[in-house]
């Protein structure tokens, strides 16, 4: 029972039609071909064996075979009854997805796809061989088994993979690339024919994907695309053409990578000129810190960093931030000693940053090591004639001032 | 009281009142963050204390905790073994401040607090845009002097790198 479908199987062009089967009794001198595309079989329950032409193969729920076009073969079902789905592809044969960065390392591995050994069954009887074709059974009468092949080589078999090989593996986070997390087979459309005139043309609509990798740009977007694929693969583009990939744009939907790279792109970096670049989160901070026992000292690389991250330091942002930041290197986490704390804020006062600096916090004990002329904020023990005061009181002058006059004395 | 030319301010519990400092010369200072995951105070915390002063028009300063200048996943202190709270930003929490002192809701602050993508604000030499507000630069020049008065920090690196789009500012 065909329960889905696309496309024509007369026209035999990368289309699909999905079948749920249900049997409850073997094949007994019948024998079954498909003409109109390959059979991808998954047995939801009990175990189907499929002798066919190229040998036999038993496949158990969790498992999955495939049968090529024009392979013929009959069905045993060892467990009495059996039932499962089918997918029947009109397209070029199925494959292994390009696995790109994925290497050896996920997915399925071409390794753990089974073939069969030869075997034939000699058998003199009238048998009937049923053949799908353009979408119609058709029923041959001959008298024998079809199934009289004693060896073959070659790679066009049937074959069978076991489900739990496979290792499901993406990046997810934000995108969600071709070949999906899983894909154990796919019949990539756009491979086969569609391209062919270009192709013999010698022209460069058509580059195959052993030339341009398939996911050569899938990480590259932006207005630049056509001249980062030029740079990259040193290949000339022509004018609006759409970004070379294993699968080509789908017919009537327009040219979707051209049309995307249409849309605004929100905070593009102009760091790296229409790649897709995600920055890493850098090393860890506790590394990074444990490594500089100075940290404070790295403030003024740190606003150079800031400045070049923005083109323009803009005014709002300027009078945002101006005189913003007490330096406080006194203080937990930084607790540099006086003399350090003094050369840094010296340091800052006449950088480039300054405008961002206030002023120094200075514990009150320590008032007299702080030089008057710094702005400074004294942090001290409330004196008792301050009313409202819960835990401390932080006392301010701005500019030259006579330290002892500054703080009130308690 | 006070000495002429001296500014006090007082440090405030979170969850405290600062009305009762409005019309005189004290001002209120809010922690902001600490050496452990817990100091850091959950934004509508701060919020509410930043609404608060702003209502009563009591210019506060910021203490702690302020390291970068977006809100961020970072480490507490320069051990090794530290553990990581996320930080406020001090452009997130001055941004709310001013947004507050012109009038704007607590909710609207909140957002700004928590956003944590720089792409998100918008600076240019007219002002600053973001989630739909727009303060204009005499308005942020206002609020810097006669409300968000200044934090204290014990290092200034990383402070002003506001990184347009690539996030990647140094941590």
């Amino acid at each position: 029972m065909t329960i889905a479908g696309s496309g024509d199987p007369a026209r035999a062009d990368r289309r699909v039609a999905v079948h749920v089967y249900a049997a409850n009794a073997s094949m007994q001198a019948r024998y079954f071909y498909n003409a109109d595309g390959e059979l991808l079989i998954v047995p939801q329950q009990g175990r189907a064996r499929f002798a066919t032409e190229l040998g036999v193969l038993e496949v158990a729920p969790g498992e999955i075979c495939v049968i090529p076009r024009g392979i013929k073969f009959r069905v045993d079902l060892p467990d009495g009854a059996s039932r499962g789905y089918i997918c029947e592809s009109y397209g070029g044969p199925l494959r292994l997805p390009e696995l790109g960065a994925i290497g050896a390392n996920g997915l399925a591995n071409a390794r753990d796809f089974l073939a069969p050994v030869a075997a034939f069954e000699d058998l003199d009887a009238d048998c009937r061989i049923v053949a799908k074709f353009l979408g119609k059974l058709w029923i041959a009468e001959i008298d024998h088994s079809p199934l009289d092949v004693v060896a073959w080589h070659g790679n066009y078999a049937p074959y069978k993979y076991d489900l739990a090989r496979f290792n499901c593996i993406n990046t997810v986070s934000f995108d969600h690339p071709d070949p999906s997390i899983y894909t154990v087979l796919t019949s990539p459309s756009g491979v086969g024919f569609r391209h062919l005139p270009a192709a013999l043309a010698g022209g460069r609509a058509y580059v195959p994907p052993a030339v341009v990798p398939p996911q050569s740009d899938e990480r590259i977007h932006g207005p630049d695309l056509r001249q980062v694929r030029r740079e990259g693969r040193r290949l000339s583009a022509r004018r609006r053409q759409p970004a070379q990939l294993h699968v080509g744009p789908r017919t009537r939907r327009g040219n979707l990578r051209a049309r995307q790279h249409r849309r605004t792109q929100a905070a593009a970096s102009g760091r790296y000129a229409g790649l897709h670049v995600r920055d890493s989160a850098g090393a860890a901070p506790h590394a990074l810190r444990a490594g500089e026992p100075d940290p404070a000292a790295r403030i003024l690389r740190v606003l150079a960093g800031a400045e070049e991250a923005l083109p323009a330091m803009t005014e709002a942002l300027r009078t945002l931030l101006s005189g913003l930041i007490d330096y406080a290197g006194l203080f937990p986490p930084a607790s540099l000693e006086m003399a350090e704390a003094a050369r840094n804020y010296e340091a800052y006062r006449s950088g480039p940053h300054s405008w961002a600096l206030g002023r120094f916090i200075v514990p009150s004990a320590r008032l007299n090591e702080v030089d008057p002329d710094w702005s400074y904020v004294v942090l001290g023990v409330p004196p008792r004639a301050v009313p409202v005061c819960e835990l401390k009181v932080e006392t301010r002058c701005r500019g030259s001032a006579d330290t002892s006059r500054c703080f009130p004395k308690a | 009281m006070l000495p002429e030319g001296v500014t006090a301010y007082f440090e405030l519990p979170i969850d405290a009142d600062p009305a009762p400092l409005a019309g005189g010369r004290g001002r209120a200072k809010v922690r902001t963050g600490g050496l452990t995951p817990e100091a850091f105070p959950a934004p509508a915390d701060l919020v509410r204390f930043l609404y608060r002063c702003a209502k009563a028009r009591v210019p506060f300063k910021a203490t702690a905790g302020l390291h970068h200048p977006i809100r961020s996943m970072q480490c507490c202190t320069y051990e090794a073994d530290s553990p990581a709270a996320l930080m406020h930003g001090f452009v997130n929490v001055f941004l709310a401040a001013a947004l507050l002192w012109h009038g704007g809701s607590a909710g609207d602050a909140i957002a700004t607090l928590e956003e944590e993508s720089p792409g998100e604000f918008h600076f240019d030499d007219q002002g600053v845009a973001w989630h739909g507000h727009r303060l204009s630069v005499a308005q942020l020049r206002e609020a810097r002097e006669r409300f968000a008065m200044s934090f204290g920090s014990c290092s200034l690196r990383s402070r002003l790198a506001i990184c347009s789009g690539s996030g990647g500012y140094d941590g």
